[in-house]
């Protein structure tokens, strides 16, 4: 009777599905499988317009999580089976196990990494940053932001702008309102003159204008365009933009409230990072450049747009990063062994019909 | 004329002058002809070498930063591949499609600004902004001809696939020169003049007309044989070549992509539209090149993998196109100066 039960045991269905289970692990099948889900999940993902619910809901949902984790089982698996150091091979391991080596680096920073923002104004310290649920994280150190300043390309205030759309040039310039000015167009043999302003226009008879107030109700500008021995002259207006085009289709003029010379050029701000009350580190930040201390990174993530008082400041610690770099590094060396050097190496590079094609092909002649 | 303008135009004209020569030459079969169109490509690719460079010394920085200058370097890219393929393999129709669809980029091109703008502060890294944008373009450049070559691929094939290709060929010229029409309107601001019911006349007009030139360029594909390449596998083969080229610059380009976000804030992935749309395009690829390892797979014999890979191709290549702009279109995200 025990014997029955033993062989039972044995033979049973569930031991055969756990090795068939395994097979199906590591298997390729279940790799383009769970690729293609991954895809139309993605895309999912980024079809809903609203992106931080798109990263509670799919991204960083268990789900999805467990999903990837399959996927690198399923990876990890099928390495395991099929890794070889030779070079027909090596590769493709070394791409695979870069991808793994990068998984456990992105596990490794979401367990123990951090990353949270804080506002900081001039003068001011802190040892919390906030993250992205807005829950407080305490940090080892305090920040002090010291200065913090906003660069911009030019320093013209001007908002409103005479508009020049060069068609032939294909290029737009703009110019502010100075009555009296001419400006050049860099580039081209063109030039523009603001002859005339007026807030609130109106025709007072044949050929004479002026306005109705000083309210700018209906600002125009008349306009001289020079072409070296060419000129024209004409009304343009704000509120209707089309109005009185002249008849040069190479040139098109616009009068718009915009801003000018506003443009970013960079923001910096000098931190100075606090321990036991002694300055541990000190730099000005910008994009691109953070400060590093001890495994933390400072970056420059934002500003003050409206009166520019305080400086944004994204704060991260991720001990994965090595790892993931040298995922990278294992990932970018696998591809271009695998596609570059390999088929130099063993005398693949040149086309060749491959059976497959060649059985298709004389089946149709 | 400007020394750019005089690049620019003598690109387009070269790319124009290139593409009608492989089509006579397709249809005379006089080798002279193809080989004057390749000097043509080649003149093209060296015209926008030195547009590239010339706007590179002129605004003191890597000219990759927006829609206008990437169409420039994606265009050259096309080019440099399609005389590459040309002089090593010479199929049939590749060096045609790849001179249209160079010129294409530069048509594109024509409809952004061309001054040279300033950089926003995320995007002042040469370094990587100029690894990013060579690796990422140079992919998709690859991608592009590999489109074009699975496309003739399969519109040799008989029967239904034949006709999904020519549907696939139709459909891509005129969502290609439907959207060129569309937006060279909204640039002359003929949209705004024209109202409702003549606006969707003028964008009907332009896709009926982008489909009359897409039915008898198929047409003629198949009547001139082109579309029946003799020497067995070749095209097929060079799907897979092209694919097999590009694979690593597009790693590498969303590589150099994750580091440089983790220099500028913070975090190598962070789930932007774009970024999320490039890991779908590799995963795409990455099924192109790993379904030869699946024989059997939902059942399909082994001689349709050719077949397999080239609507991969196609898919993959559509995918590009997307990433490239629809994402900047039609999602918003940490990309949005790309547009």
């Amino acid at each position: 009777m025990n014997d029955r039960k033993l062989t039972d045991i044995r033979n049973t269905p569930r031991l055969l599905s756990a090795r068939g289970a395994l097979k199906a692990l590591r298997s390729v099948r279940l790799a383009l499988t769970l690729l293609v889900v991954m895809a139309a999940i993605l895309i999912v993902g980024t079809v809903i317009r609203n992106q931080s619910k798109a990263q509670r809901y799919i991204y960083h949902h268990w789900w999805f999580i467990s999903l990837l984790s399959l996927l690198c089982l399923n990876l990890f698996l099928c390495v395991a089976s099929r890794w070889s150091l030779k070079l027909r091979k090596l590769g493709s391991t070394s791409t695979h196990a870069g991808v793994l080596v990068l998984a456990v680096g992105v596990g490794i920073g979401a367990i123990w990494g951090e990353s949270g923002y804080v506002q900081l104004h001039v003068g001011r310290a802190t040892g919390t940053c906030y993250d992205d649920k807005g829950r407080p994280i305490t940090l080892p150190f305090e920040v002090r932001l010291d200065d913090f300043k906003v660069e911009r390309y030019a320093a013209s205030t001007a908002r409103e702008a005479l508009v020049v759309h060069l068609m032939k040039e294909r290029m737009t310039r703009a110019f502010p309102i100075a009555v009296g000015k001419q400006f050049e167009v860099p580039g081209t043999p063109y030039r523009v003159a603001i002859l005339r302003y007026e807030p609130d226009f109106v025709i007072l008879g044949k050929g004479t204008y002026g306005s109705r107030s000083r309210s700018p109700n209906n600002p125009a500008i008349q306009v001289r365009v020079v072409n070296g021995s060419q000129n024209h002259t004409q009304w343009v207006f704000q509120k209707f933009p089309g109005m009185h085009q002249s008849g040069n289709s190479e040139i098109r003029l616009d009068y718009k409230r915009m801003e000018l010379g506003g443009r970013i050029k960079d923001y910096k701000s000098r931190l100075q990072v606090i321990q036991g009350g002694k300055v541990v580190a000190s730099k000005t930040i910008e994009v691109n450049k953070p400060l590093k201390y001890r495994g933390y990174a400072i970056y420059q993530s934002s500003y003050d747009r409206f009166r520019e008082a305080w400086s944004g400041l994204e704060i991260a610690k991720d001990p994965g990063v090595q790892l993931v770099y040298l995922g990278f590094l294992f990932i970018s060396g696998g591809v271009l062994f695998s596609f570059y050097v390999r088929p130099i190496l063993t005398g693949k590079g040149r086309v060749q019909p491959s059976r497959l094609a060649v059985n298709v092909e004389t089946k149709e002649e | 004329m400007s020394a750019t303008r005089l690049f620019f135009t003598t690109a387009e004209l070269a790319y124009l002058t290139a593409a009608l020569a492989f089509a006579v030459y397709y249809g005379s079969g006089k080798r002279a002809l193809r080989m004057v169109a390749i000097s043509l490509l080649l003149v093209a690719a060296l015209s926008q070498t030195l547009f590239v460079g010339w706007r590179w010394v002129e605004g003191g920085r890597p000219p990759f930063a927006n829609s206008f200058e990437t169409l420039i370097f994606f265009s050259l890219a096309i080019a440099v591949t399609c005389i590459v393929v040309e002089l090593l393999y010479s199929p049939k129709g590749v060096g045609a499609g790849g001179a249209l669809l160079a010129l294409l980029a530069l048509a594109y091109a024509n409809l952004f600004d061309w001054g040279i703008e300033p950089l926003m502060p995320a995007l002042q890294n040469n370094l990587w902004l100029t690894l990013h944008v060579i690796f990422c373009f140079v992919s998709y450049a690859s991608f592009a001809v590999s489109y074009v070559v699975a496309l003739i691929f399969l519109l040799k094939h008989p029967g239904t696939l034949r006709k999904v290709a020519a549907f696939v060929t139709s459909f891509s010229v005129v969502g290609l020169v439907g959207g060129l029409v569309y937006g060279f309107g909204r640039k002359m601001e003929m949209f705004s003049r024209l109202g409702g019911w003549a606006t969707a006349a003028v964008i009907a007009g332009g896709v009926v007309a982008a489909g009359l030139i897409s039915v008898p360029l198929v047409s003629i594909l198949n009547a001139r044989g082109v579309t029946r390449e003799r020497k067995g596998g070749v095209l097929s083969s060079l799907v897979s070549k092209t694919v097999a080229f590009g694979f690593p610059f597009l790693t590498l380009g969303i590589i150099t992509g994750a580091v440089w976000a983790n220099v500028a804030w913070g975090r190598y992935w962070g789930w932007d539209p774009k970024e999320t749309w490039s890991l779908i395009t590799w995963v795409v690829y990455a099924l192109f090149l790993h379904v030869r390892f699946s024989g059997g797979w939902l059942g399909m014999k082994a001689k349709s993998l050719p077949q397999l890979q080239a609507i991969l191709s196609v898919v993959g290549f559509l995918f590009v196109l997307f990433t490239y702009f629809g994402v900047n279109y039609l999602l918003s995200g940490l990309h949005t100066y790309a547009g």
